[in-house]
């Protein structure tokens, strides 16, 4: 455990490496600091000492001249240690956002259906922030712990030996009674946290469902659920708040004894002679001085233990290979013609469930195949082997004769274009996103391919047409709208094969009628898969394939398929009655 | 500034129940400070009449146990201000937390469909944090720094006048500074988080949109474009870097000078024996006291308006009017049959765009009326109508002969069940979100018996915790189905008069259909029943349809009496019925060959 927390640690500051300067930087500058806040109190002791003791006003001058030199020098130092560390900070968030963002590009499909995008997304921004926390200010503060107690403690023996030798006394206990309230008061914290997080849960579904808790009449037993959990809060967080306020007097009050220790034997030496009233007033300083790191340490190891615990998660992340890997000398371009064959395929997501099982398939070029069957049969699957977003755990896929792991996965996918069921637009104008499909075509082919898919006139019905923008994820369009835009990027990419996943949410019938136009258009020509939801699509396909429990269970044109009365059959007389009967929104 | 004053004092309004205890915390506060002042006194005592006069180890030591009084004093001071506080704070935090909970549970509909849940959430949470920490942290700090300064001030004053009144010279130049400075830093902070929250929804799309980047193997130009957006948040945070870097050195050279200075005059002041050593040694401590907190200020100033923004935004919701769900004349425990009359009903959501237009007609109790039209004709505003969701500008709705307006929301909305076209489970147990609306306690018996009715129960019973079983975001996933059938459940138990379906289009097998089917028909009987309907099937089922359009009535009838009359519906049904028959066609085609 100890292991993996260190070597943690050695990881994070590994990534300072480029910027090493940075951190030679600011080490060197608050260890200098800490130097100096020593030596101004051992200055104080001169001017007292040789100074006012022996009523030398010279000395007084040149001390004080030192005393301003010392804080001028500090403030240099001040000034180095805050721009080394700061910069230092925002490299390393800079630099792990990319390599983060980069990394999480190439990984495979199974990494996205495992992890969710707040998930991801909370390790890009958050997580970096609190790793380059440690490598900068946390580092800062522990150096400078660590340089202030003991630059102070020598300071301290050569003013006087006994005395120093009570702080050796002291500072252990102090150490040891901060380590105990850090453990305490991290774990009442982490108590908070987690109500903290079930009152925001509480929040969002009452809020989400507020309409249903109106219609159900529940307000009054819903506020007093909340209030059972704030009042939980109430009591775990006072709690952990007079806990922490215990700490400071606590720590006060060993150094009260400290300074009463320092007091008294101070003073008896000093009648003694052996110490001067200004090695005295410089003890108190350097006690008071101490205070601040250690009041600080309970602060600095909870900061500590969440960085870790971000570093962990941010390293796992960039630890995750992508489950598929390059072929040595994989063509990095491709063109086909759009023969694919299926050849002996398995494939499972788990092992215990496969999926699909010595799977066979081939596809002439050009043809345009209708995958049908039940949800979780395989049709996804099948589509989603093609594009080499998973790859089968036996047999081979070929496209034109050529196994397809010959090729990178860029060059690809670059090939195949794939229609998604539920069309992503980025936020950004109407032409930012068909251009997505062929980065810097020429304005002309982008026209042609909206018009190809039909979606010219309803972009420039738009207020602002080409220039529209369309919101995040595009939300400001309507599905129809989206759907056509997502047709005429796919259209621009004019890719060799088509895989598209056909919408099951029904749209009124213009919109349908218009979006069916441009599928013909993109599917003219094109080797293409399409798992089928819509008739129209069904029966103008070359081959409908029906799918069921991995494995291809009738195949043939709709005609073919009808006369068989097998499963075909049942599943249009049913399925596809009913959706084309179902709603009465669609005639209007 | 008079506006500050104003909202200042609105917030103080929230802690008016522990106000004692909270200037309780504010004396300790003060007290503490005392106390180390104090300590410092004693040490001069300690420093010019004993050590000094060579007066022996006894006083020594009565001095020293003194001094450690004094520091425990302080210690015990330091708990209390912490504990207080901390009691103050809490308590606020948990009376906002609840009272904004509730106020928004009774905000009316017309607030909540132009609300944003995750805005309203943003403002329950961190919004109230930083108003705890307005009276945790903020008010604290400040006033710490202003006793320390005045406590301090005020001894140095007694102490040597002439050397405490140099000793602040530099003040003015410090606060000046620092307010300055930390407002030129909360903008580039402000502008950093701008940004920051730019890059954020940048990288949220592209990894929602992952599979579309890699469909078009666009990876190089979405890194690019990344590269571009993550450069400038770097440049951003430099900047913010940068006001750092000059502020915290100047202030500390300024504070640092002012120090030397009080160092080196009191030095002389002793030479020249216009002061004693113990007082000048006292002073060196004072003074630090009293100057390097003070850097500290423009922070916590700009600190406390943010808070006082944040509590801004919190009053903004607090002042909406709450829907008023008590008040009417018929409370009790009356019955209603369920007979409803609505006379030349007219309804719109704002002012100029009218949603019903003039709608009459009546049902009598136990009566089915289906709703049909296309989406936008107003059949879902008709219906949201009946438990006064909204409030009707012209025309009248009578229920059971007297007027709707004269029922409370709360007796209505008791009396009328809604099974929603997208059904909502909360996450706790099945068993609870069937008995979601009940404030009774129900036996297991009657939960059993509705979920049969509701044909969810022997899905129930397979689950591993069956009623038991968790649902939502950490729990069971259920289908569409089976959350429609325990919505369905839910309203078995409610017992309603009056009955609201959208009757869903989603997506579900036959057997599933034919399911809910008979558990809505089982639900509908003897209840006067509105349905939103998408399907001829359903259609079938009502005693009366009411086809709507562009927020009126067109047609009226039954299906028998509406299918002999040209109109919409008879285009509906002829267009269904075409459909049909050519599938038939295609069908005996198809056998045909064979």
């Amino acid at each position: 455990m100890k292991d993996i927390k260190k070597n943690t640690i050695i990881r994070i500051l590994k990534l300072t490496k480029p910027h090493w300067k940075l951190l030679a930087g600011f080490t060197t500058a608050i260890a200098f600091t800490a130097f100096l806040d020593s030596l101004g109190t051992y200055i104080t002791k001169l001017i007292i000492d040789n100074g006012i003791m022996v009523n030398n006003l010279d000395k007084v001058i040149y001390y004080s001249k030192i005393f301003g030199l010392v804080y001028l020098l500090n403030s240099i130092s001040f000034f180095i240690f805050i721009y080394c560390a700061g910069r230092l900070g925002e490299w390393m968030q800079y630099d792990l956002r990319e390599k983060l963002f980069n990394h999480v590009q190439e990984l495979s499909f199974s990494f996205f259906d495992r992890s969710s995008t707040g998930w991801l997304l909370s390790r890009i921004t958050s997580d970096t922030e609190k790793m380059a926390d440690l490598a900068t200010w946390m580092l800062l503060d522990t150096i400078w712990a660590f340089f202030n107690i003991s630059i102070a403690l020598i300071f301290m023996l050569a003013i006087n030996l006994y005395l120093a030798l009570i702080m050796t006394v002291i500072l252990p206990l102090l150490i040891f009674i901060a380590a105990r309230f850090k453990i305490h008061i991290l774990g009442e914290y982490r108590k908070v946290r987690s109500l903290n997080s079930k009152i925001t849960a509480a929040y969002n579904e009452s809020f989400t469902g507020v309409k249903i808790i109106k219609a159900l009449t529940r307000e009054k037993e819903n506020l007093r659920n909340f209030g059972g959990l704030t009042g939980e809060m109430y009591h775990t967080s006072y709690r952990a708040a007079w806990l922490s306020a215990l700490f400071l007097p606590a720590v006060q009050l060993v150094i009260t004894l400290a300074l009463g220790a320092i007091l008294w034997f101070g003073g008896w030496q000093i009648e003694l002679g052996v110490m001067t009233i200004g090695g005295l007033r410089a003890f108190i300083g350097f006690i008071t001085f101490m205070l601040w790191p250690i009041q600080d340490l309970a602060r600095v190891f909870s900061g500590m233990q969440q960085s870790i615990a971000a570093a962990e998660r941010v390293f796992g992340l960039l630890d995750t290979p992508s489950d598929i890997n390059e072929t040595p000398y994989a063509k990095k371009s491709a063109s086909f013609k759009g023969e694919v064959k299926f050849e002996n395929v398995s494939f499972y997501y788990k092992e215990d469930n496969p999926v699909l099982t010595n799977f066979n398939l081939k596809i002439n070029s050009g043809e345009t195949i209708a995958i049908v069957g039940p949800t979780g049969g395989g049709k996804t699957t099948i589509a989603s082997l093609l594009s080499r977003y998973y790859e089968p755990v036996k047999g081979k896929i070929y496209i034109d004769g050529t196994d397809y792991t010959e090729y990178t996965q860029k060059a690809l996918q670059g090939r195949i274009g794939v229609v998604l069921q539920k069309p992503h637009l980025f936020a950004g104008t109407v032409l930012e996103n068909i251009e997505y499909g062929k980065p810097g075509a020429h304005f002309t082919e982008i026209v042609n391919a909206a018009r190809t898919s039909n979606a010219y006139d309803m972009i420039m019905s738009l207020p602002e047409k080409w220039n529209t923008v369309v919101g995040e994820e595009g939300t400001l369009l309507s599905h129809g709208q989206k759907q056509l835009i997502s047709l005429s990027r796919a259209i621009l990419a004019s890719p060799d094969i088509l895989i598209m996943d056909e919408a099951t949410s029904s749209i009124d019938t213009l919109t349908e009628k218009n979006i069916q136009k441009g599928i013909s258009a993109l599917l003219e020509g094109r080797t293409s898969i399409i798992i089928a939801h819509r008739l129209s699509t069904i029966k103008d396909a070359d081959r409908i394939l029906v799918i069921e429990d991995g494995s291809i269970e009738e195949e043939g044109t709709h005609s073919q398929l009808l006369k068989k009365k097998g499963h075909y059959y049942t599943l249009y007389t049913s399925q596809f009655r009913r959706e084309r009967t179902a709603t009465i929104d669609m005639l209007k | 500034m008079k506006k500050y004053k104003e909202k200042l004092q609105q917030m103080f309004l929230l802690i008016s129940e522990s106000k004692g205890l909270y200037i309780g915390v504010l004396a300790a506060i003060a007290a503490e400070i005392g106390a180390e002042s104090a300590g410092n006194l004693i040490i001069r005592h300690l420093i010019d009449n004993i050590i000094l006069e060579y007066r022996g180890m006894t006083l020594i030591i009565l001095f020293t146990l003194f001094f450690v009084g004094v520091s425990l004093l302080r210690a015990l001071f330091s708990f209390i201000e912490g504990k207080g506080k901390a009691k103050v704070s809490e308590n606020v935090a948990r009376n906002i937390r609840n009272q904004i909970y509730d106020h928004i549970q009774h905000l009316p509909f017309k607030y909540h469909d132009n609300a944003q849940t995750g805005e309203l959430v943003q403002r329950s949470t961190s919004d109230v944090d930083a108003v705890r920490r307005f009276f945790a942290e903020q008010i604290p700090g400040i006033s710490r720094i202003i006793f320390l300064f005045i406590i301090n001030f005020i001894i140095l004053l007694v102490l040597n006048t002439k050397l405490a009144l140099l000793s602040i010279i530099a003040v003015p130049l410090i606060a000046f500074i620092s307010i300055f400075f930390f407002r030129l830093i909360f903008n580039a902070y402000d502008d950093f988080q701008d940004h920051q929250g730019k890059m954020t929804a940048k990288i949220q799309e592209n990894l929602s949109g992952i599979r579309v980047v890699r469909s078009f193997a666009r990876q190089d130009w979405e890194k690019e474009r990344f590269k571009k957006i993550n450069e400038k948040q770097k440049k951003k945070g430099m900047t913010l870097l940068i006001r750092h870097t000059l502020y915290w050195p100047i202030a500390h050279t300024i504070c640092g000078m002012q120090f030397v200075l009080t160092i080196f005059t009191g030095a002389v002041m002793v030479i020249e024996g216009t002061m004693t050593l113990g007082t000048f040694i006292a002073f060196s401590s004072m003074v630090n006291a009293l100057i390097w907190p003070l850097q500290e200020l423009g922070r916590t100033i700009t600190e406390l308006s943010k808070s006082i923004v944040s509590f801004n935004r919190i009053n903004e919701i607090m002042k909406v009017e709450q829907e008023d769900i008590h008040s009417g004349t018929i409370v009790g425990n009356e019955l209603i049959k369920g007979k409803l009359e609505i006379n030349n009903l007219s309804f719109s959501y704002s002012r100029d765009i009218p949603v019903l237009n003039n709608i009459s007609f009546k049902c009598n109790p136990g009566e089915k009326i289906a709703l049909v039209g296309s989406t936008g004709s107003g059949k879902t505003t008709l219906v949201n109508l009946l438990p006064r969701n909204y409030d009707y500008q012209t025309g009248q709705i009578l229920l059971d002969g007297r007027p709707l307006t004269n029922y409370s929301r709360y007796f209505l909305r008791k009396n009328i069940g809604i099974v929603e076209q997208e059904p909502f489970l909360f996450s706790t147990t099945i068993k609870e979100n069937i008995c979601y609306s009940l404030e009774r306690a129900i036996s297991m018996d009657e939960i059993t018996e509705a979920s049969k009715a509701a044909a969810i129960h022997d899905s129930i019973m397979k689950l591993k915790d069956g009623y038991d079983t968790m649902v939502g975001e950490k729990g069971v996933s259920l289908s569409g189905g089976q959350k429609q059938r325990i919505t369905i459940a839910r309203t078995i138990l409610k017992n309603p008069s009056i009955l609201i379906m959208d009757d869903s289009t989603s997506a579900v097998d036959s057997e599933t259909e034919e399911k809910i089917k008979k558990a809505l028909e089982k639900l509908m009987t003897g209840r006067t029943t509105f349905i939103i309907a998408h399907r001829i099937q359903t259609l079938k089922i009502a005693d009366r349809i009411l086809v709507m359009d562009r927020g009126s009535i067109i047609q009226e009838g039954t299906h028998h009496d509406l299918v002999k009359i040209d109109g919409f519906y008879k285009q509906v049904f002829i267009l269904q019925t075409e459909i049909e028959e050519e599938l038939k066609k295609e069908l005996a085609l198809a056998n045909f060959k064979e």
